[in-house]
């Protein structure tokens, strides 16, 4: 009776065991989308750095990169700079980092912008993309003074479940001249975005002037 | 407090007339008041009684159980050390039998080769020949004129003294012979000292076992027969260990958790690093069942060195398989601190290669945070720690089964104390449920004393025997 009830113990303790494993999924997908319009084409270089010191070092085997440039026409493959997930190997991941690294600097090299901006197509790709990754948590680093400038005839709209599950964040907002003398039209601007991220599904709308931040908030919402 | 007032704009008319108005209706409840009062008294009462009385009885119970285990537990004790002294005794008997008929030989041929040499080392002093009685008596003759007489006396005198120079000579030489041969004996002599010393010695040990034996026994049979004063002993010892085993466990958790940082890091570069096992990264996981099996290898290994017996069956395993399990045992340890070494050493290769990445991400800015500097000491620091922390962590079995064996009798008398603590409030409790029965119908009468005594005074007017009935009444009180 006594083998009995200690068998029972042992078993209880293995389904609890089992029990504590889930389905969840640890590993992150980063999109980061980068202006290159003429009004932030001079943040390129810096853009680089702060992804290679404090999205790039802190990135695990498992995880997901992609690059996306922001232009006149984002929503299109070609705009696709890098994609990337790295190996479960450490050793291996940190090489995949450093070719990576190597590319975002012949990137941040390229010279030239784009007449127009189309965050919201850049948006709508890398959506695509981290959903079609279906990673743990899946977060967006827009790159850009937020101010949209569509080519004529474009039409960008979110779907309501566009953004689903992902941490949206504006990076390094850069203040245009305009921006200068009005700070309330600048703040409404970000608000607006705010509101339209959130109304495609977005799980929360940050912004961070200091780079330094990003680490601790990737490893917040892993 | 302002939704019970009638007129919210006069407060002190309102609790007035609530209080009028309660004091009525309590007066007019007053009998199954008074009767649910006591009756609530009562049952309290009786309830915290009762489960005070189930505090002490389930506390008995514990302790007996407790005592029980206790003095099995110190037989069990006592007969594993009267068991290790006797096998001791055994083996050290065996040896010293096996080693005596030696020594034995060994001094009976000394002694016959000692007693061969003082027997040929016998003084005898050189036999005087039988005729020199008759030569001392011719030379004795006084000296004649006659110059052949004193020629033949002259010469029996010079062949006298030749005789006794003879005889000194050899005599000397007899002597000198002898001295030789006790020369020789010398060694002899120490030999049987150092091995009568050596007897004396095991004698002495002998002695020694035997006596702890017999304190083992005395104990044993204290423990047998007189329970009950020996368990005060026991119970006073059940904490010692048990303090002492948590704190060595606290220790080996210490290095567990060392180890356990050493491996975590590197067995990434082994395990699926993104993968996870309940919330953990899988790396984590494998590091943690690596430094759980050097633990449960010590375990093994102290069992079959019959310092633990954590497993009971294995100590009825025969000699034969036990040397075997205990060479698995040793070689699967070995294995593991190997591992856990080259692990400790590929740790600092990847530190090291990170710390390089971040460098090479940095880009120029980098320079400013240093480079990391290339030093041999924390590689072989790593490597040594790696190596030496599993048979450390292996020892961990012995306070293990301290912790286990002291930590029932710890917590049954924690378990007593806080049922004796909990019995004792409940007895508190019933006491003061009992005051309550008396205090709580004299309050009520308080609150509605004014009708009640306007009650009594219509009651007196009205019936001349309203005495006979408050005293009836008063009565019928008391008795509930």
């Amino acid at each position: 009776m006594k083998r009995a009830w200690q068998a029972l113990l042992v078993l209880a303790l293995i389904a609890i065991a089992l029990g504590c494993s889930s389905d969840r999924r640890y590993d992150q997908a980063i999109g980061i989308l980068i202006d290159t319009s003429g009004t932030y084409a001079d943040q390129k270089a810096e853009t680089v750095r702060v992804i290679k010191r404090e999205v790039l070092p802190n990135m695990v085997p498992g995880d997901t990169l992609i690059v996306i440039r922001i232009d006149s026409e984002s929503y299109d493959k070609d705009n696709v700079e890098a994609l990337l997930t790295l190996d479960n190997r450490p050793s291996y991941a940190n090489a995949q980092k450093l070719a990576l690294a190597r590319q975002l600097d012949k990137f941040a090299s390229e010279k030239g912008g784009s007449s127009h901006t189309d965050i919201p197509g850049a948006i709508m790709l890398a959506s695509e993309y981290l959903g079609e990754i279906g990673s743990g948590s899946r977060v967006l680093l827009i790159f850009s003074d937020m101010e949209e400038d569509l080519p004529k005839g474009t039409s960008r709209d979110f779907a309501e479940d566009e953004l689903e599950g992902t941490h949206v964040v504006a990076m390094n907002v850069k203040r245009l001249k305009h921006d200068s003398a009005d700070p309330i039209g600048f703040r409404a601007r970000l608000a607006s975005w705010e509101k339209r991220v959130m109304k495609a599904g977005a799980l929360d709308w940050r912004t961070f002037m200091d780079a330094a931040k990003l680490p601790d908030y990737l490893s917040e919402i892993r | 407090m302002q939704s019970i007032y009638l007129w919210p704009d006069n407060p002190a008319l309102s609790l007035f007339v609530v209080f009028l108005v309660s004091m009525l209706f309590l007066w007019a409840a007053r009998d199954p008041m008074l009767k649910l009062l006591r009756g609530l008294g009562k049952n309290l009462e009786t309830g915290f009684q009762s489960i005070a009385h189930w505090c002490a009885s389930t506390a008995e119970q514990l302790k007996k159980h407790s005592r029980e285990a206790l003095l099995a537990a110190g037989e069990l004790e006592l007969h594993g050390k009267l068991e290790r002294e006797l096998g001791r005794v055994d083996m050290s008997f065996s040896q010293k039998v096996g080693q005596y008929s030696g020594m034995h030989r060994k001094l009976d041929d000394l002694l016959e080769h000692l007693s061969a040499d003082y027997q040929s080392c016998g003084d005898s002093p050189p036999e005087v020949p039988g005729w020199s009685g008759a030569v001392e008596t011719v030379a004795a003759i006084p000296t004649s004129m006659d110059s052949n007489v004193n020629k033949v006396l002259e010469g029996i005198q010079a062949s006298m003294r030749d005789s006794e120079k003879k005889a000194l000579k050899i005599y000397r030489d007899d002597t000198a012979k002898r001295h030789k041969i006790l020369n020789s004996m010398r060694p002899d002599w120490k030999t049987v000292r150092t091995l009568m010393s050596r007897m004396q010695q095991s004698v002495a040990r002998t002695l020694e076992t035997t006596t702890k034996i017999d304190r083992y026994i005395d104990e044993y049979a204290a423990v047998v027969k007189e329970r009950e004063s020996e368990l005060r002993v026991a119970s006073y010892s059940a904490f010692k260990p048990f303090f002492i085993s948590v704190l060595v466990l606290v220790v080996a958790m210490g290095g567990a958790y060392i180890n356990f940082q050493l491996i975590a890091l590197p067995m990434s570069e082994l395990v699926p690093a993104g993968s996870r096992i309940g919330g953990f990264p899988v790396s984590m996981v494998s590091a943690l069942v690596i430094v759980l099996m050097e633990a449960a290898v010590g375990i093994f290994l102290m069992d079959m060195l019959g310092i633990t017996d954590l497993f009971p069956k294995l100590g009825s395993v025969s000699h034969s398989r036990r040397r075997i399990i205990l060479g698995i045992s040793l070689a699967g340890l070995f294995f593991l601190a190997s591992v856990e070494s080259s692990l400790a050493i590929l740790r600092e290769q990847i530190v090291e290669a990170d710390a390089t990445l971040k460098l090479a991400l940095a880009g120029p800015d980098g320079e400013v945070i240093g480079r990391p500097t290339h030093s041999s000491i924390p590689v072989i620091g790593q490597a040594v720690l790696g190596f030496v922390l599993p048979w450390i962590l292996a020892m961990v079995a012995i306070p293990l089964e301290m912790f286990l064996d002291s930590g029932r009798h710890v917590v049954a008398q924690l378990g007593i104390l806080t049922l004796n603590i909990l019995g004792y409030t409940m007895v508190i409790l019933a006491h003061a449920a009992g005051y309550l029965t008396t205090l709580l119908p004299s309050i009520y009468d308080v609150y509605v004393a004014i009708p009640l005594r306007i009650e009594r005074m219509l009651r007196r007017s009205d019936n001349s025997d309203y005495e006979t009935e408050e005293r009836r009444l008063n009565d019928a009180e008391v008795a509930q």
